[in-house]
């Protein structure tokens, strides 16, 4: 899947930050504005669908009563929800239109980038240099990029400003709003950059689509796997950075300029750090962050809630996804956008839990297995025609059986055994992969030659212990994450 | 074989090692594979640009033996006779007397072999394939061990008579030494500071020890698999399309025998298919004749075999092998 | 750029006043972006390494060959795209469009590219430099770096068969007088004669010297080498300027036939030409003499092969320096020649003049006519002729 498809989700997330963050804010500077919990998952929701809409199907050809009839089904439920109080409907059909809005402006915006050849012609747009664009070459220039970074920090500077205001009325914050206001600004941080990020990516994309670059494969997994621990360390950035070390604070400076009108100025810097000068300082916080380092519950409630989150799309996305597959069938590659996402993410999850289901029945077999060879006397190798026997294949039993099963786990995380290579040669490769089964690796397939070249046959303590080693080995195996290689297929080195 | 037999070889391997490192710094693996060769009674040639050590190395190994030792320093005008020995007429005696020529030592080193005309080379070549030479009808039987270290020179093209395929058939071995690692050099120049270690290098063993460790390598187990594949692998140097001529079956014999000697050095009764990849360049490479227009695109004899080494089939565990 | 950081200098001041955490949240992270991830990307995208495998590429043309670049991050930074662009000339170059890879790498990764060359004609080229482009994640700044190390391709010359040129199939050399004594060679055994004082006794034939019972020794014949010397003019103003760009083509062309011929049958043959290299050679060829000159010595052996379409692959005309001025410069320096082989466009008077005076002299001269044979008398002449002349077929018919 292109970045295109988590571009409209990454959108409506930071939409849906955005608007709760500052409708909090405001809820504490106006009590009357509060914002109800059943609200939220509209706003999310409706952040969603007009990110998905917009960059998929709406097209200047769709009329706009077609829009207002798409918010007047959000604003029905709103409506009754808030006991049909006018005063109290508007206050949150604003909210849902906020939301809306700008998720909508975001996905338009999708499909404005993809139509450069619509506007340089395609001769043009297949000389779009990517690499001279960047907003070091020309401010005025205008770039799609631009459009990203005004919302971003206009954004972020629209709430700084509402923090500043709340902080100056001393309103006072019970912890649950502070939590509420915590998670909201992370989320906003690090879903405002992966918007950043992804658009830039998909503006890249593009151009290299026009430019005929040969882009690597691997290109996009690295750049998110790359770009989730910037986004991580934005977060703790904001999150645990120091605020309260500058000594020329406005009302430290507001207090000084009284003092020198009003004569009471003393060369004396106790006094101005004291609790009751300093409305910033004592107390619970004044602001949705608190003035003092978090700690490590506020990253931990953050991560839970995104968990959360996160877990609630996943959800209704295998819904739909199981939906999809069972209505239409053999069309699914003719789907687009959140809909395949939903198939996409569904047919994973499916495969995930078979593979799943296939491990944990030969772990079952493999342990009946154990138990029954105790009962078995003699070191000699595995016979098919008395060993254990699980469906197809026999299990195995002696140490080239192993060395096969070894090979058969490894295969299947992309460490496949080459038939050209030799088995100490596999297990040099296993050893890089798997550093913490150096020994069981050396000394499994040190013995394993020994078992398959020579014409000693090794005793059934010797035998016994090479089989542990081996599945000490597996285990390590099962614990590596697939593709670890890099393209997975091909392990000579 | 009994492992206290392995033992004996690989006892012999580390103290030859050991007296050999005493002048040659670094090198490990061509002086294993150096001695891989002298247990499994074959030749070696040594190819290398000047100054590497070549002539250093097999006087070492001839020292460290402790058998008769000849130098023959190839030139164009060197005579096959100046290599077998010829019979000379005593006027005293009225008869001819045998005067045996330097191929009549143990160990000798032949240096510059491409400087000597094909005629005597192939009477070198001759006594080396034969162990044993004919001057006037009469043969002569080469006392064993008997090794021939060669050595030449790939740069200089003037005044030299490279040798046929045919014959580097007849080596055992290819050996390129290159150049020393800077601390290899460094290493050098401090031991040779004073004087050079060969004069004080005295023998570890002697040639009656090697004749009957040369007996014991070929006792070394192989497992039918492995046998296979070094015969796929020297097959398979038939059909490469960029070689005109692949390797013989001595070939295939001579890479059996040095994966043994090799698998012994290393202390164990048995060959790996390990073994087998660690020699195979140097035992196959000088046997291939490439195509001209291989060699023209810079194709090598080595890059072929490495080629080779990641295609054919070990024949290991769960794969089914082609032949 | 100057507003985003003027942005970001207001965003610092806001939170310097107001010490709240979002608004310090906001000039953090505009810092970061705008300031700290700039200087540091430009600081560690310049610690990239670019392996290039160094050793020459030999193609033919319509050859095609992958080189393979290995791109590494020795830091712990990662890069978000990496975009190389290498100078590779238009000669080599596969499809129409330069090939222009993008990857990301990974804080101590590497990745391996590969560019597809395709050999369309004879030369030495060079690859390189490259051009290094480096972005980060959030298109604030693009980099660009360039990556000197070079590698060098050779295209060779098109070899054809003796016959496709519309030449004898096998060329014959006739007998020639041998114009060198060099050492005895001990492989041929002339006779015997009686010993003489100053004789190595390594020579003396003992079964003879039992025979006659006088010391004897062993006669060999001299070594002769029969080397071959090719001439290629390629002095400009012989050629036609209607077919220049064909006839030149051809005349190198033929002369690495010549050459590939004569070698396969395991003589010696050596270049001389009226020529410049234009490129940069790989290897110790540097075999230029003088103004004008290139030349190398005859040898036998694939090697020599390869010297010689290397050179041939790197020549180009020149006007300085006319063909009879180059026999004359090096007739010299061809004691061991035997046979000589030119390569000319035209067989003017001038040239045949000093072909009967090479001939004159116990050497064998073929003359090859890339363009028009003017003696027409020389062409046809029985084999083994001191002096023939061959009409070359035309460059067209050969694909040129």
């Amino acid at each position: 899947m292109k970045i295109k498809g988590f571009l409209p989700a990454w959108a409506s997330l930071f939409s849906f930050s955005v608007v709760a963050l500052g409708a909090q804010y405001l809820s504490l500077l106006f009590p009357t504005l509060a914002v109800p919990l059943w609200l939220w998952p509209f706003l999310l929701f409706s952040a969603l669908q007009s990110a998905y809409y917009a960059t998929y199907y709406l097209s200047k050809r769709t009329p706009w009563l077609l829009c207002l009839i798409e918010l007047a089904l959000w604003m029905v439920p709103v409506y009754f929800l808030s006991g049909r109080v006018m005063q109290v409907f508007v206050w949150n059909a604003f909210g849902i239109f906020a939301c809306w809005i700008m998720a909508r402006g975001y996905g338009s915006q999708f499909v404005f980038m993809e139509r450069v050849a619509d506007y340089l012609g395609d001769q043009g747009a297949s000389t779009v240099s990517w690499e001279y664009e960047s907003l070091s070459s020309n401010d005025s220039l205008h770039v799609p990029m631009t459009y990203f970074w005004w919302r971003l920090w206009g954004c972020a500077f629209f709430l700084a400003i509402l923090a500043i205001v709340v902080h100056n009325r001393d309103v006072q914050l019970d912890a649950l709003v502070t939590w509420r206001l915590r998670v909201l600004g992370s989320m906003a941080v690090a879903s405002g950059l992966a918007l950043q990020a992804g658009s830039y990516l998909f503006r890249l994309q593009i151009l290299w689509g026009y430019a005929k670059a040969d882009v690597s494969a691997s290109l996009r997994g690295v750049w998110i796997r790359n770009l989730g621990i910037v986004l991580l360390l934005g977060v703790l950035l904001v999150n645990l950075a120091p605020v309260d070390y500058w000594p020329l604070t406005a009302a430290r400076m507001g207090e000084i300029i009284r003092r020198l009108a009003t004569r009471e100025f003393t060369i004396s810097l106790e006094p101005l750090d004291s609790p009751e000068r300093l409305p910033s300082a004592g107390g619970p916080p004044a602001m949705g962050f608190p003035q003092q380092a978090a700690g490590p519950w506020g990253v931990l409630l953050a991560l839970l809630i995104a968990l959360l989150v996160g877990g609630m799309a996943l959800v209704i996305l295998v819904v739909l996804g199981f939906v999809l597959v069972n209505l239409i069938g053999g069309e699914l590659e003719r789907l687009k956008g959140l809909p395949r996402l939903a198939v996409q993410v569904y047919a994973g999850l499916r495969d995930a839990l078979r593979t799943l289901m296939g491990s944990l029945r030969t772990l079952g077999a493999d342990l009946k297995w154990k138990a029954s060879s105790k009962k078995q006397t003699g070191s000699q190798e595995f016979s098919p025609k008395t060993g254990f026997a699980r469906r197809s294949a026999p299990l195995p039993k002696g140490v080239r059986a192993m060395f096969r099963r070894i090979a058969k786990v490894s295969a299947r995380k992309g460490l496949a055994f080459h038939p050209a290579q030799t088995a100490s040669e596999f297990g040099q490769v296993l050893h890089k992969h798997l550093p913490s089964a150096k020994n069981s690796v050396e000394g499994f397939f040190s013995g394993y030659q020994t078992v398959r070249y020579s014409k000693q046959s090794l005793s059934a303590a010797a035998k016994e212990h090479l089989l542990q080693l081996g599945e000490e080995i597996i285990k390590e195996i099962d614990g590596l994450e697939k593709g670890d290689k890099g393209n997975g297929t091909d392990v000579r080195e | 074989m009994a492992q206290t037999s392995v033992n004996r070889v690989a006892e012999f391997g580390w103290k030859m090692k050991e007296n050999i490192a005493q002048v040659m710094v670094g090198k490990e693996a061509a002086i294993e594979m150096l001695l891989a060769a002298l247990l499994s009674d074959g030749h070696v040639l040594l190819e290398d640009v000047p100054g590497v050590g070549k002539t250093m190395l097999a006087r070492a190994l001839a020292t460290s033996v402790g058998g008769r030792f000849s130098r023959i320093q190839c030139t164009p005008d060197l005579l096959p006779s100046d290599i077998t020995g010829l019979s000379v007429f005593d006027q005293k005696q009225g008869d001819f007397v045998f005067r045996p020529g330097p191929v009549m030592a143990q160990i000798v080193l032949a240096d510059e072999i491409n400087r000597a005309t094909p005629r005597t080379q192939s009477s070198l070549l001759e006594a080396m394939g034969e162990g044993q030479v004919t001057v006037d009808g009469h043969t002569y039987r080469l006392k064993r061990p008997f090794m021939v270290v060669a050595t030449q020179n790939p740069v200089e093209f003037e005044g030299t008579f490279p040798l046929p395929e045919a014959q580097l058939d007849r080596f055992f071995l290819l050996l390129k030494l290159g150049y020393p690692t800077l601390d290899e050099e460094n290493q050098v120049l401090l031991r040779l500071q004073e004087r050079h270690p060969i004069t004080d290098l005295g023998p570890v063993t002697d040639v009656n020890h090697v004749a009957e460790l040369q007996h014991l390598v070929t006792q070394v187990y192989v497992e039918a698999s492995v046998r296979d594949y070094v015969v796929r692998l020297v097959r398979s140097t038939r059909t490469q399309s960029q070689v005109q001529l692949g390797a013989s079956p001595r070939g295939s014999l001579a890479l059996l025998r040095a994966a043994q000697a090799l698998a012994a050095l290393g202390n164990r009764d048995y060959v790996t298919p390990d073994d087998v990849k660690h020699m195979a360049t140097a035992v196959l490479a000088h046997r291939l004749t490439l195509k001209a227009d291989s060699v023209l695109r810079g194709v090598t004899a080595e890059s072929v075999i490495a080629e080779l080494l990641h295609q054919v089939e070990v024949g290991a565990e769960g794969h089914q092998t082609r032949s | 750029m100057v507003l985003w950081k003027f942005l970001t200098l207001l965003a610092v001041g806001l939170a310097l006043l107001w010490e709240t955490r979002p608004a310090y949240a906001l000039a953090y992270l505009s810092v970061l972006l705008f300031f700290a991830f700039q200087s540091g990307q430009k600081r560690l995208a310049a610690k990239i390494e670019v392996v290039r495998p160094l050793e020459e590429h030999f193609l033919f043309p319509g050859d095609q060959r992958a080189i393979t670049l290995q791109v590494i991050n020795p830091t712990l930074w990662p890069f978000a795209w990496i975009s190389l662009a290498d100078r590779i000339p238009r000669n080599l170059m596969t499809g129409q469009h330069a090939q222009r890879p993008v990857f990301s790498l990974s804080p101590r990764g590497s990745h391996d590219v590969s560019f597809q060359l395709t050999a369309h004609d004879r030369g030495v080229y060079r690859l390189g430099p490259l051009d290094l482009f480096v972005g980060d994640f959030f298109g604030i700044r693009t980099q660009k770096y360039q990556v000197q190390k070079g590698q060098t391709v050779v295209v060779y010359p098109r070899i054809h068969e003796l016959g496709d040129l519309n030449l004898p199939s096998r060329l014959t050399f006739g007998s020639f007088q041998a114009l060198q004594r060099m050492n005895p060679d001990p492989t041929r055994l002339a006779g015997l004669r009686r010993y003489q004082m100053g004789d190595p006794l390594r020579t003396i034939h003992w079964p003879a010297t039992a025979r006659t019972q006088s010391l004897q020794v062993k006669q060999f014949d001299h070594t002769v080498t029969a080397t071959c010397v090719l001439f290629l003019n390629l002095y400009s103003e012989d050629y036609s300027v209607a077919r220049f760009y064909v006839d030149t083509e051809t005349a190198i062309a033929v002369a690495a036939s010549l050459a590939n011929h004569v070698i396969r049958r395991g003589e010696s043959c050596g270049l001389v030409s009226n020529a410049v290299l234009a490129q940069h050679l790989p290897g110790d060829m540097a075999t230029s003499q003088g103004e004008g000159i290139v030349q190398l010595r005859a040898r036998q052996g694939t090697g020599q092969l390869t010297q010689i379409l290397t050179i041939l692959a790197g020549v180009n005309t020149q006007d300085q320096k006319d063909f009879p001025s180059l026999l004359t410069e090096c007739g010299h320096q061809l004691e061991g020649a035997a046979v000589l082989l030119w390569v000319v466009p035209r067989d003017t008077p001038d040239i045949v003049e000093h072909a009967w005076g090479f001939a004159n002299r116990g050497r064998q001269v073929l003359i090859f006519v890339v363009e028009e044979v003017r003696h027409q008398e020389l062409l046809w002449r029985p084999p083994g002729s001191s002096l023939q002349v061959f009409a070359v077929a035309k460059g067209g018919t050969l694909g040129l």
